[in-house]
């Protein structure tokens, strides 16, 4: 288990490696004058060709760009990501002052997705081929094809403008969150639904289940204390790695509610080629991604202890 | 110094005589409304984060005050500085100070101050203030700025310069906190959500009626007009605060008052004139006939702009040439013109030939850009313009450095360009001067004409500014003459504010008077 | 994936018993029949749309749904139903450019990686494990962005993320095929590598890629419409779906058929490909 986890580490400082170096390089040999876009965007109305060679050297622009990188990355390994080149604050800074507004997005937008696929696919999987079950997997697939800035976008109207029930922007109180949830968790909550039906109907096909069922169990019983302890263990790992698309749709909605997430700081940094700033965001990103996925694969083997990882 | 007090104490007394009248007229109305206390807070929206690189925005939250500010119709106005004067060689400027002002922290405002925050400035936006040599300060409240050569559009140019307490930078010229002398002081802050700011008790212009005022920073257009219509926001201020394309719906709503002015930047089409087809003066006029720019007006931008007769916009009025230069659509015009210059529809198939090539041209326009202005719609409702006169007009997107990089490479044949800048005298230098300059865009490498390069030149050292004005208007008649570019439309910023909200006045540059806006009960 | 690849191949059948099972699946002929529909459309676009869908006529702008005008029209005076016909064939070659490099790619490597093993294997996985690590479209989001907005930066950006996937996949196949006896008997017989790979190993890995492509044209329109969404797509005035619906965002309140009618033709699409996908990979993996 150890050298498992010890494995993985290193494969994790890699990964994050070949992901800085491929942000970095992105950013270096595209077309286009850095300090100049940074000049226009730092200072707008009216720049001179002095304040664009001042950002230049301000900024180690006129260095290589090996050079430019392993200064980054020294400063990286002391915990350093850096200025942002738009706001003048550590790119550190910005990107934790975000972090809770993107963790409790995605919360909750999880929340939203088990409320929903939790009875949802244990009903459909007790009752099979029912019309519940093909309404529900109509609506996972709906679920998963819907555009979710177009729904976000219809959410607002309808239930902001035209019943006026929930407010149209910004992190507050629960009834803040309640819509970006939505547009977050419907798609996680679609793929959720049909992962905790064919995980059920795998248990419930399994050689204990027909035991208990034989030993007179009540179907309750059987299902909620049997069979779902045992479905659930396939679920931990997908809702773990649906991380990754939480992240993806908290982009959008985080664009579309005004929510002051990484998402958006990252659009906005990418829109504004804030170069320091999309590296560490992206790295960041990548990095929390991998440690989830780390961390569900330990959790997994926690839950079933008939997993064993052995180092090759 | 004593004359002065005098004067300040007679007119505080017309003042009162003059608010005691008022008060006595709308004694009845005063009186419903102080039955409900009101409290006087207010929630702005805005499509950018008011904290920048160099601290709270200026203009946008008032936390910094300029030595000079800018009138509504872009003329120098004291400021942090009661008085100016450039010496005979116009190379000395002498500022008066203001007195009895003091920064959020306590520490009084005087030359010291000053000199050195103009000091800061000038080291992080080098260049800005003209060829500054030294700065002196000669008793408390006057500094001499020196210049190598003469700069006219210098007393604008101080409009660019906060001026910021020294605890606010650290070592490296940073802003570290936004600590300035103006109406209202920064409480909170959360980096690309929301800025909070409480009165300044001790504003040298007097207190503020405003006790609170958050900033929201809300970047998607749609989102920031739905929340001021379900009243989650009470305004929304800057440009491009509201798009033209949202505002009838507004404009129909009884709870919101629209609010427009003309803006700061105006939009031109540039043309590379060094190359074919554009190298020919008559299919460059044959362009500016065949554009419908009322239509333009109308229909791309829902009316908010104003159709543009020479290359300095209404603005400036002071500096626009009284005659209409450009005119445009008048499609038979511009057919005989590319006629003369050789493009005819030889096979019938509606589009003009020459030497047996259709005439296709490409638009490449700024991405950047395409966000803040309708430029895409512009360039849709152009292409069909040409296509009627036979001229087939691609348009192409590209990221802002790509089409930085591909106008300084001579890669394009057509653009969108704004223009902006708060010196007529630099705008229209940095448009037209063949070595450019910078306002919102770079100057185009598009032409290299001697005669402006020497009557902007000589604008930019001429302080007298009816003799400056005679030189611009001479450039803006060769501009048109040779159509080196085609002004489009200066543009109209909208804001809005809910039918509660009193005293806002819109200001070209995006000013905002918070110190006069107040709260009505609804 | 990996347990699915493998019921996919273990439980492999007949193409004519696949057909006859997705004959059955009433969703499956659903989405199979709004496929053909769009291809149709878009094929025929230029015969069956009422208007040019790019002629303006600023006279009949921002028109509600109306005889004339089925869907109304645009704030140029464009004539909607034109345009999402039109932008159907858009759309479907995004899809198919995107899903067909990713594929073609993703396929060829995860072969290659899987027959190879050793240093070549370790070096196309470790590419995929490092791309794998950004969450797609936040990927996307920075190579289009950086690249600039145009609809073939959001194509290459796409198919950049999307080919590891297809690797991965195709080289777990490979893996559980490759010691297979008929793999063996080729190699006793000297058969070329090149031809084992292709003739002998690809046959028998593409039931997987054929589910993964169909449910990733799906995910492709929806990528592709999420990053037009966010002013990375289509120029003007190519009529895609996804630039439509942002550009008529800005009229939401007083025109909202600006924004509804693109986003149900984006839906609609993307729900055939998930129908028949997925109906696809019950039949598949089932044994």
């Amino acid at each position: 288990m150890l050298t498992y986890v010890i494995r993985r580490m290193g494969l994790m400082v890699f990964i994050l490696l070949g992901v800085s170096v491929i942000t970095f390089s992105m950013m270096h040999f595209v077309p286009g004058d850095p300090a100049e876009v940074i000049a226009t965007e730092r200072y707008g109305e009216e720049i001179t060709t002095e304040t664009i060679e001042f950002v230049r050297a301000e900024l180690g622009l006129d260095q290589p760009v090996y050079i430019q990188y392993f200064r980054w990355l020294t400063n990286v390994l002391r915990g350093d990501l850096g200025y942002s080149f738009r706001t003048d604050r550590p790119v550190l800074d910005e990107i934790l002052t975000r972090l809770p507004a993107t963790v409790q997005l995605a919360l909750a937008g999880m929340l939203v997705a088990l409320l929903i696929a939790i009875p949802v696919g244990i009903v459909s999987a007790t009752r099979q081929y029912s019309a519940v079950d093909n309404i529900s997997m109509f609506g996972a697939l709906l679920g998963v094809s819907i555009p979710n800035f177009w729904l976000g976008l219809l959410l607002i109207l309808f239930f902001s403008l035209y019943l006026g029930w929930l407010p149209v922007f910004g992190r507050g109180g629960i009834e803040h969150l309640i819509l970006p949830a939505l547009t977050l968790g419907t798609g996680m909550a679609a793929i959720t639904t049909r992962l905790i039906r064919s995980s059920m109907l795998e248990v419930l096909g399994q050689d204990y289940i027909r035991a208990a069922r034989a030993k007179g169990l009540k179907e309750k019983v059987v299902i909620y204390k049997h069979a779902l302890k045992n479905a659930m263990i396939p679920v931990v790992t997908i809702v773990g790695l649906q991380f990754a698309s939480l992240l993806e749709g908290a982009v959008i909605a985080e664009v579309i509610f005004a929510w002051p997430g990484i998402g958006r700081l990252l659009v906005d940094s990418i829109f504004a080629r804030d170069f320091m700033l999309i590296q560490g965001c992206i790295l960041f990103i990548a990095a929390m991604f991998v440690l989830v996925n780390l961390l569900v694969d330990i959790f997994y083997t926690y839950l079933d202890p008939k997993i064993h990882y052995e180092a090759k | 110094m004593r004359m002065n007090k005098k004067i300040k104490t007679i007119s505080l007394a017309i003042c009162l005589v003059f608010l005691g009248v008022v008060l006595a007229g709308c004694a009845g109305q005063q009186a419903e409304e102080a039955k409900v206390e009101v409290p006087q807070e207010v929630i702005a929206g805005l499509g950018r984060d008011p904290v920048g690189a160099r601290g709270a925005h200026p203009y946008l939250t008032r936390v910094f005050e300029q030595l000079v500010i800018l009138d509504a119709e872009m003329k120098p106005r004291p400021g942090l500085a009661t008085s100016w004067e450039v010496s005979e060689d116009g190379l000395t400027w002498t500022i008066r100070l203001r007195e009895g002002v003091k920064f959020h922290d306590g520490t009084p405002f005087n030359a010291e101050m000053a000199k050195f925050s103009l000091d800061w400035g000038t080291r992080v936006r080098p260049g800005l203030l003209g060829p500054v040599d030294r700065i002196e300060i000669v008793n408390d409240y006057i500094i001499k700025v020196i210049h190598s050569e003469p700069y006219a559009p210098f007393v604008r140019s101080l409009f660019f310069f906060v001026m910021i307490s020294p605890a606010a930078i650290d070592e490296e010229d940073r802003v570290i906190e936004s600590i300035g002398t103006g109406p209202f002081k920064v409480e909170d802050h959360q980096p690309g959500d929301k800025l909070v700011l409480i009165r300044n008790e001790d504003y040298w212009g007097g207190i503020p009626r405003l006790e609170r005022v958050t900033l929201r920073y809300i970047p998607d257009p749609t989102t920031r007009v739905m929340a001021l219509e379900a009243g989650e926001i009470d305004m929304i201020i800057d440009t491009g605060g509201i798009l033209p394309e949202q505002a009838p719906v507004l404009e129909a709503n009884p709870e919101i008052e629209v609010m427009t002015i003309h803006g700061v930047v105006h939009h031109h089409i540039g043309f590379d004139t060094t190359t074919p087809p554009f190298d020919d003066v008559r299919v460059r006029k044959a362009i500016s006939y065949a554009i419908d720019t009322e239509s333009l007006v109308r229909y791309a931008l829902e009316g908010y702009g104003t159709v543009m007769r020479t290359s300095v916009p209404p603005l400036h009025k002071d500096w626009m040439h009284p005659e209409t230069l450009f005119e445009f659509n008048d499609q038979d015009r511009a057919r005989e013109l590319l006629q003369e210059a050789g493009w005819v529809d030889t096979n019938g198939d509606g589009i003009v030939e020459g030497d047996r090539e259709e005439f296709r041209v490409t638009m490449h326009l700024a991405g950047g850009w395409v966000g803040r202005w309708p430029y895409k719609t512009i360039a849709e409702v152009m292409q069909a313009d040409l296509r009627e006169v036979g001229i087939i007009m691609d348009i192409e997107v590209v990221d802002t450095g790509l089409w930085r990089e591909m106008m300084e490479r001579g890669d394009v044949e057509m653009t969108l360009i704004p223009i902006a800048g708060i010196s007529p005298r630099s705008a229209v230098r940095d448009t037209f001067h063949s070595e450019g300059g910078m306002t919102v865009a770079t100057n185009p490498p598009f032409f290299s004409h001697p005669r402006i390069d020497e009557l902007t030149e000589a604008a930019m050292k001429e302080t007298d500014d009816a003799k400056a004005q005679r030189l611009l208007f001479k450039v803006q008649e060769i501009v048109a003459e040779e159509v080196l570019m085609i002004p489009l439309f200066e543009e109209v910023m909208i804001n809005a504010v809910r039918d509660n909200i009193r005293g806002y006045k819109l200001h070209p540059w995006f000013i905002v008077n918070w110190e006069d806006i107040y709260v009505v009960a609804p | 994936m990996h347990d699915l690849v493998t019921k996919i191949i273990e439980g492999r059948r007949p193409l004519t018993e696949v057909f006859r099972r997705l004959k059955k699946h009433r969703l499956a002929m659903i989405g199979a029949a709004i496929i053909l529909a769009l291809v149709l459309i878009a094929v025929l676009a230029p015969f069956i749309a009422p208007h040019d869908p790019i002629e303006q006529n600023l006279e009949h702008r921002l028109l509600s749904p109306n005889t004339e005008y089925l869907l109304g029209t645009d704030n140029l005076g464009r004539c909607i139903l034109s345009r999402l016909i039109h932008g159907a064939s858009v759309s479907l070659q995004i899809g198919v450019m995107v899903v067909g490099i990713a594929a073609f790619v993703g396929v060829t490597l995860g072969l290659i990686a899987g027959y190879r093993g050793g240093l070549t294997d370790e070096l196309i996985m470790r590419i995929v494990d490092i791309l794998l690590a950004f969450p797609g479209i936040i990927l996307a989001l920075a190579i289009a962005g950086i690249l600039g907005p145009s609809l073939y930066n959001v194509m290459l950006a796409l198919a950049v993320i999307g080919w590891t996937s297809y690797a991965r996949v195709v080289r777990g196949a490979v893996l559980s095929v490759k010691e297979k006896e008929f793999v063996e008997a080729a190699r006793a017989l000297g058969t070329g590598e090149a031809r084992i790979m292709f003739r002998h190993i690809l046959p028998n890995v593409m039931a997987p890629v054929i589910v993964m492509a169909t449910l990733g044209m799906a995910h492709v329109i929806l990528a592709a419409a999420a990053l037009s969404f966010l002013g990375l797509g289509a120029q003007p005035p190519t009529p895609e779906w996804g630039s439509m619906l942002n550009d008529g965002r800005a009229f939401m309140r007083s025109a909202p058929h600006l924004t509804i009618f693109p986003g149900l033709a984006i839906m609609v699409t993307v729900l055939a490909f998930n129908f028949l996908g997925d109906a696809l990979r019950d039949i598949l993996a089932k044994a």
